[in-house]
């Protein structure tokens, strides 16, 4: 196994990164607000921005405004919450892995979740969002824990690449499972399309809330293991001589893996590719640098969501796409370019 | 009456591929029936009848036929409610989606009935155990596709008289409401599971509906099934009068829905006019048995002004 | 040497040589007494020995009817899906040396699904015999892609399943987003159910369709022994004993193409198959190519018999998709492959 870290994906030789820290930060503040207007403006119909102002400012209950508020504010909030918490998880698998295609949805952690929800919901009938979300959380850490004991066993060990083909396989058969519940149980396509893709068709307050301390648990967890991350990219002898303890660490980071994307799913099902195209585009723009690049991952995830979910909205206007189908539509090409591009495993 | 039934059928024969045939040749009791997806020789009366939808359900039961095997809409619903003790003892021989074959077989059937929109695939197979009747589609075809039922069933006056029941029954309603009925825009409203669908008017419901006169608010009334109602689109729904049924459990849209706002200011929610109705009659029927029933739901409320037994006025409760 | 999962395939030593037609006889006979005794069960009870009789044709009545007209063309479409699936597999994991390159792990079935059910949806009219066709070309751009992006001078085990991973994710999510479109309520269903892999109500015509592929291809692929053992050497190796790599490698992959594809336009992409088959054969008669491709044949068509009729029992009258069967047995042996290691290099 090779250490050390490999080129960084577009950026300069020198592994620094392309604009100034500022200029990324203003930017990606500014197309956060302006994608999240216009997630505010378009969809069924269109309302136009002074519109939405006054239904965010002067709000009087005219139709419009309920449009505003009450249906598509909580889902351009979820969307941006769902997209950043799910880069983060994203930028966190591929440090842990070393491997720059590693992410909640191929690797298991996401199926884990989309299982237990539509387990739950298929054979208890658990519906709300309440319940549904340590539900969705216990899969994900369940899922993890099998993928992990997995790559553990045998006389190899666990190295970042036994992980990526337990998550695989274990990735392969969960979204089997979930295939098979919801085949056996649909009364409506529209459970079939959030559970095997992603949705965000009634995103609402309360699963919000419900979700809430478990990804801001994640969050903070990701910012308290950005030094120690960094140093593991390094290589795990060269960490470890730092002072850092690796398997910790390691286990750490899958905590808030777990937490991020457990999460995510319960609010939206398992969104696909999300946690791959993010960090790869992140890295391009702010570097490796990984302080800098969890937060570029938090923006751009949430940019991305809100932009697909507009589009899902409004491709086939009135039927709604899973958002699900945008995000692998859009991850598609990334993973065509990182592939193409020869980046190797570490 | 032979020349009678072909000259009928033609019209309803949409299939141009497949011209098989399915039943026993030459028997001079046997007629033939010619429909979607070919032509069926039955002989005389059939009384072992398999019906794999539930139009073709409720047109047998109609007419007088007890199936010995019938599908359900989804696994574990069991039969429409509405025919309760007439499809007692039907075996159950799978779901809507999927019949179990071995288990029409086992059945010994001398008919079958179902429509290519649903069985295609499966014609072939269903056509070796019994003569098969298919029609083209479903719901909106109803009242061709209980012609062909009746002649398939040797039944095709009682059809016919049934039938011209059912058409009466709809002008006299008609006629009944006179002039209120151009106050009484419809709004057709189905949570299925986690879906909630607006019905527009090419579907069952929305025939009878058309053949009393009643007319559609404007975003339901084009020539179209359903389309999916979401947040978004609650203004949607409203009208002068609403029809709202569930199918299946967990209705988390219908619940999130009517949390909205926005359907609190909806017109007809406002005026209370939200009207629950028994799904199984008004969606699953789709025939003649459940048209003329729901005809007389109809008369109840719009007419004589009273809700339908199970309905509490509070559209929140299931 | 990059260490993972690669599976060296050595000719098979003396002693597997000589196991060879025990083997292979009594995976024969195994499977035929598979298929005997599956015809005989389902809502009309048939003894194996009237099952025979009425194979042969000597027996009259319904028992007789249920096994020759409703039983025996499934479970020879069953037989041939999983003999396709097999072949499919022990070529592509020849190929790429690689023991985990499965037609639905390496984005084969992923390619062959989604051209087929863009096909089913744009031209709902076309003959069933055409579909095969479709899924190849399908099959063949996305294992071309898969297998461009992932050699760099022999395949990384784990790049190889992820790139495969990702395409099919790629796969299955326009497989949704043309589900979603698809105005029919009723079609919209049967397709999600063609999703999980299910061969129910196939009969004559999906048999007419399968079988010409399959009588085409395996005899290919059985001329192509000699060079799938001179790859398992290395490439140098292969080189040195006269074998044009780069296109036998082309041609190799073209007719797991076409085998997977065939496949997956009768029965959908079901899973595992093309994955257990060939590991269970290689323990049985060692990795020669010849015994390996004649072992796994009958192995894929029994395992597909068996869990065909698990999933028409399981539940009766309810129909289980055969593709849920086969992951829930499947999975967990690939993770027990992953316990024990034999993913690893001896």
């Amino acid at each position: 196994m090779t250490a050390g870290p490999s080129t960084p994906l577009g950026a300069t030789q020198a592994g620094e990164p392309v604009l100034p820290d500022l200029v990324v930060v203003v930017l990606g503040a500014a197309t956060l607000a302006v994608v999240a207007g216009a997630g505010l403006m378009l969809g069924a119909t269109t309302v136009p921005a002074t519109g939405v102002m006054s239904a965010l400012t002067a709000f009087d209950g005219s139709a419009q405004d309920v449009t505003v508020v009450d249906v598509r504010l909580p889902r351009v909030v979820v969307a941006a919450v769902v997209g950043a918490s799910l880069g983060v998880a994203g930028a966190l698998m591929q440090a842990i892995t070393r491997n720059p295609l590693a992410e909640p949805s191929l690797l298991g952690v996401s199926w884990g979740a989309a299982l237990a929800a539509v387990g739950a919901q298929v054979v208890a009938g658990i519906g709300t969002a309440a319940a549904l979300v340590p539900v969705a959380i216990g899969g994900a850490a369940v899922a993890g824990l099998v993928i992990v004991v997995l790559a553990a066993s045998g006389r190899a060990g666990l190295t970042p690449e036994r992980l990526i083909v337990a998550g695989a396989a274990v990735s392969g058969l969960l979204a089997a499972l979930v295939q098979g519940l919801l085949v056996l149980d649909s009364e409506s396509l529209e459970v079939a399309r959030r559970w095997l893709a992603g949705s965000l068709t009634g995103a609402s307050w309360d699963a919000l809330v419900a979700a809430a301390p478990y990804l801001l648990a994640g969050t903070a967890l990701s910012a308290c293991l950005v030094r120690p991350l960094s140093a593991l990219a390094l290589g795990d002898d060269v960490a470890r001589g730092l002072g850092v303890r690796t398997g910790l660490v390691k286990g750490a980071a899958a905590l808030a893996v777990v937490a991020l994307a457990g999460g995510s799913v319960a609010l939206a099902g398992p969104i696909l590719l999300v946690g791959l195209a993010v960090p790869h585009a992140a890295r391009a723009l702010v570097g490796r640098d990984l302080a800098p690049l969890l937060v570029a991952c938090a923006v751009l995830g949430a940019v991305l969501l809100i932009v697909s979910d507009i589009v899902a909205r409004i491709a086939v206007a009135p039927e709604e796409l899973p958002v699900g189908v945008m995000t692998a539509l859009v991850g598609a090409p990334v993973l065509l370019h990182l592939a193409r591009r020869g980046v190797t495993s570490a | 009456m032979l020349v009678a039934a072909t000259t009928a059928l033609v019209i309803s024969a949409c299939g141009d591929g497949d011209t098989t045939s399915t039943g026993k040749q030459g028997d001079p009791q046997t007629r033939s029936v010619v429909h979607a997806m070919g032509t069926a020789r039955i002989a005389g009366t059939p009384e072992r009848v398999v019906v794999l939808d539930t139009g073709e359900l409720d047109s047998a039961v109609a007419l007088g036929v007890k199936p010995v095997g019938a599908v359900e809409p989804i696994a574990g619903a069991g039969f429409p409610a509405y025919l309760d003790d007439a499809v007692k003892g039907a075996k159950i021989v799978g779901t809507i989606e999927q019949p179990n074959i071995e288990a029409v077989a086992a059945l010994k059937p001398d008919l079958i009935l179902s429509s290519k929109l649903r069985h295609e695939a499966i014609y072939d197979q269903l056509g070796r155990i019994a003569p098969t009747v298919f029609t083209e589609e479903v719901g909106v075809a109803w009242k061709e596709n209980f012609a062909l039922h009746g002649r398939s069933l040797g039944k095709p006056q009682e059809a016919r008289r049934l039938q011209a029941e059912y058409e009466t029954g709809a002008s006299k309603l008609g006629a009944e409401l006179g002039e209120k009925r151009a106050r009484t825009a419809v709004s057709v409203v189905r949570s299925v599971g986690d879906e909630v669908r607006i019905y527009e008017k090419a579907n069952f419901l929305g025939t009878i509906l058309e053949d009393v006169g009643l007319p559609r608010p404007q975003a339901q009334n084009d020539d179209e099934f359903t389309t999916t109602a979401t947040e978004e689109r609650i203004p949607a729904l409203d009208g002068d009068v609403m029809f709202l049924s569930r199918f299946g459990d967990d209705h988390r849209l219908l619940g999130r829905l009517q949390s909205n706002r926005l359907w609190s200011q909806l017109r007809v929610v406002r005026a209370k006019r939200v009207y629950e109705v028994p799904d199984d009659l008004w969606f699953l029927g789709i025939g003649n048995l459940a048209a003329r029933r729901i005809l007389d739901g109809l008369r109840t409320i719009l007419v004589d002004g009273r809700r339908l037994p199970g309905d509490d006025g509070n559209p929140a409760t299931a | 040497m990059i260490s993972g999962l690669r599976l060296r395939l050595l000719p098979a030593p003396a002693p597997g040589a000589a196991r060879t037609p025990l083997v292979l006889v009594t995976t024969a006979l195994v499977g035929l007494a598979t298929f005997v005794v599956t015809l005989g069960l389902g809502e009309v009870s048939v003894a194996p020995a009237d099952v025979v009789r009425a194979l042969i044709g000597q027996a009259d009545g319904d028992g007789a009817f249920v096994v020759t007209e409703l039983r025996m063309p499934r479970a020879l479409v069953a037989c041939c899906v999983g003999a396709g699936l097999a072949a499919a597999g022990v070529v592509l994991q020849g190929l790429t040396r690689n023991a985990l390159a499965a037609p639905e792990l390496v984005g084969v079935s992923a390619g062959a699904h989604a051209a087929a059910v863009v096909v089913i949806v744009l031209l709902p009219d076309l003959p069933t015999s055409v579909l095969p066709a479709c899924a190849f070309a399908g099959a063949l751009a996305t294992s071309g892609l898969v297998y461009g992006l992932s050699w760099r001078r022999g395949t990384s085990g784990s790049r190889l399943l992820l790139v495969g991973i990702a395409v099919t994710t790629v796969g299955y999510a326009i497989v949704l987003g043309v589900i979603s479109t698809v105005e029919d309520l009723i079609h919209a269903s049967q397709l999600v159910t063609f999703m999980a892999g299910s061969v129910y109500g196939r009969g004559w015509p999906e048999l007419g369709a399968v079988f010409p592929w399959l009588a085409l291809l395996l005899p290919l692929v059985a001329l192509s022994i000699r060079e799938l053992d001179a790859l398992a050497l290395g490439d140098p190796v292969a080189r040195g004993l006269g074998v044009r790599v780069e296109a036998a490698r082309l041609r190799l992959l073209v007719l797991a193409a076409g085998l997977a594809g065939s496949a997956v336009a009768v029965a959908g992409p079901v899973g595992f198959v093309g994955l257990m088959s060939p590991h269970i054969a290689r323990r049985l008669v060692g990795g020669a190519h010849g015994p390996l491709l004649a072992t796994s044949v009958l192995l894929g068509a029994t395992i597909m018999l068996l869990a065909d009729a698990l999933a028409r029992l399981a539940f009766a009258p309810i129909d289980v998709p055969v593709g849920v069967v086969t992951a829930v047995v499947g999975a967990p042996y690939l993770l027990w492959l992953l316990v024990r290691g034999r993913t690893n290099p001896e």
